[in-house]
């Protein structure tokens, strides 16, 4: 269908689809709780319409913080409604817009679980969409947004600055102070991996002003998150601690999960470089259980081995081996970059050496630095040989 | 207090009109096209637009700059076009219903039948990504496909009895 010529004729679709909105935002809300049942039955036909697949599109963010299976789960449903709905009932360009919205939601739930070749996979999907439409190009410039924080992830931030910039010359034209920062947020972040810190942590510092001005609590944590660990790589833990704390007390507001285990995971690591050992390990032993129950492995792997370090500190040798065992076994079990296995038995073998805080650290670096190097090969401490 | 768009859609649509035609050149038909787009986007974005006039005057722009790029991709077709018929509609008579059967067959699976031959179908996903997208081994990606397929056709077929009897 074209998009109505006439005034009344868009008012109409626009009035038409908050209706839809209003009966599907109670029907949404209990779906959530029990989507996986759904997938089983057909898709009621009363569900079938643009107002549906926005309600279960805008929910999504919030139950990825929680629950990031379920969240995929919902974008994947999302997905599947509005393929169903008849073509002839909406504008092309509205049809299209809510399409590669749910595919950019998928894409998002792939990348939160660091899955980047199915993130990368359905944006090109959620792109072919766009691309057929003149007008989506505020969309178009969020699924280049999203693109860029994947490429940032994978470390090729070339391209990711150049579609970032894209992205900002929209934001910017449509005068979205929220998404500017997020764009900051997203640079910031680069900064920090191309391990130019001071200029990460002045990065940081410029996204949380912008997104304490637009009222943006979520993401204006994580950019004291981010000022936080830049300022710990600064060797700054004292001020690093203020910014994680602030960050942390946010996300506790919001109730948002899998960012309060990653904060308190920092907050971890604070305490370990400033000696607090007992105080780390609460932390830590805390991220890691949730990482888990949130089927996150790799991040709960990185709080394994934070831990391990601080059962060295303590002394607890046979603790250190029992979790860096427990690691090895769950990235076994998730199928994980076989490169860090042998990075974690290297580790197995060095917990009882004088060198063993000096292994965890190296070992907890390069396990982290191959989320986004997966190439990266491992060697072990230098002048290990000659020790030995 | 929500915008007047009637007031907001006769003072704006001449303007978004004039700068896409004076400032880039595009025909007035597609202008008003592209206007009416951007306009109707407005209506859906309303709530989180600070200023009314800088957001539809930066939309147009941005919608005409993609049109004149997308314009510029395509080559005019040779005069003697119509003259041809089109190859992708040799076949029309033969295509059309399957295609329009498959859609309506796919319509009647579940909704996992309904995202699983999406996928495999319409978005040519291959195994291994239809696993991947769905969290489980390839062995039962391929089951499940075929699985779907199996359904459709067994759904479809007693759909049309249905409407027959």
């Amino acid at each position: 269908m074209k998009t109505p010529r006439s005034f009344a004729g868009k008012l109409a679709i626009v009035e038409q689809i908050r209706e839809e909105r209003r009966r599907a935002r109670p029907v949404v809300e209990r779906l959530v709780a029990t989507i996986e049942r759904h997938w089983d039955e057909e898709i009621p036909d009363e569900w079938r319409n643009v107002g549906f697949v926005q309600e279960l599109n805008d929910v999504f963010p919030t139950i990825l913080q929680q629950n990031p299976g379920t969240a995929h789960s919902i974008a994947q449903y999302a997905l599947t409604v509005a393929t169903t709905i008849p073509p002839d009932r909406y504008p092309s360009m509205i049809l299209t817009g809510v399409k590669a919205t749910a595919w950019r939601r998928i894409a998002q739930a792939h990348h939160y679980q660091s899955d980047y070749p199915s993130a990368l996979r359905a944006l090109d999907a959620a792109e072919k969409y766009l691309w057929a439409e003149v007008g989506l190009f505020e969309e178009r410039a969020t699924a280049g947004f999203v693109r860029a924080m994947i490429y940032a992830d994978l470390q090729r931030f070339d391209e990711a600055v150049t579609l970032l910039s894209d992205s900002e010359e929209i934001f910017a034209d449509a005068g979205d102070v929220r998404l500017r920062g997020h764009c900051l947020l997203l640079r910031g972040t680069i900064a920090y991996r191309q391990h130019r810190l001071l200029a990460a942590a002045r990065i940081f510092r410029e996204a949380a002003e912008v997104l304490r001005e637009a009222d943006d609590l979520r993401h204006l944590a994580s950019a004291l998150q981010g000022l936080g660990v830049a300022e710990i790589d600064l060797g700054e833990p004292a001020s690093a601690l203020g910014a994680c704390q602030d960050a942390l007390s946010i996300f506790s507001d919001l109730g948002l999960t899998g960012e309060i285990a990653r904060t308190k995971g920092f907050l971890g690591r604070i305490s370990l470089s400033l000696g607090r050992y007992p105080e780390a390990r609460k932390l830590l032993t805390e991220t890691r259980s949730v990482f888990l129950s949130l089927h996150m492995p790799e991040e709960a792997g990185l709080a394994g081995l934070e831990l391990v370090e601080s059962f060295i500190a303590l002394r607890e040798e046979f603790r250190a081996m029992a979790v860096v065992e427990e690691v090895i076994a769950e990235f076994r079990r998730a199928n994980l970059n076989g490169r860090a296995a042998t990075a974690l038995a290297y580790l197995r073998d060095m917990v009882s050496s004088p060198r063993a805080p000096e292994a965890a650290r190296h070992v907890r670096k390069y396990v982290e630095a191959l989320k986004h190097e997966p190439e990266r090969l491992f060697m072990p401490l230098p002048d290990d040989d000659q020790r030995s | 207090m929500p915008p007047d768009f009637a007031a907001l859609y006769e003072e704006h649509l001449p303007l978004m009109v004039g700068i896409a035609v004076g400032r880039f050149g595009i025909s007035e038909t597609d202008a008003e096209t592209l206007a009416h787009e951007v306009f109707l986007d407005f209506i859906l974005k309303a709530h989180r637009v600070t200023s009314v006039r800088a957001w539809l005057v930066a939309s147009i722009c941005n919608a005409s700059r993609y049109y004149g790029r997308v314009r510029a991709r395509s080559e005019s077709l040779p005069d003697s076009i119509d003259e041809k018929p089109d190859p992708h509609l040799a076949r029309v008579v033969d295509m059309w219903p399957d295609q329009l059967a498959a859609r309506q067959a796919f319509a009647c699976t579940t909704a996992r039948c309904q995202l699983v031959l999406h996928l495999r179908y319409f978005e040519e996903y291959s195994i291994p990504e239809i696993a991947r997208e769905l969290n489980t081994t390839e062995k039962y990606a391929a089951k499940l496909v075929s699985e779907c397929l199996r359904q459709a056709k067994r759904r479809y077929d007693e759909q049309a009895r249905g409407s027959k009897s």
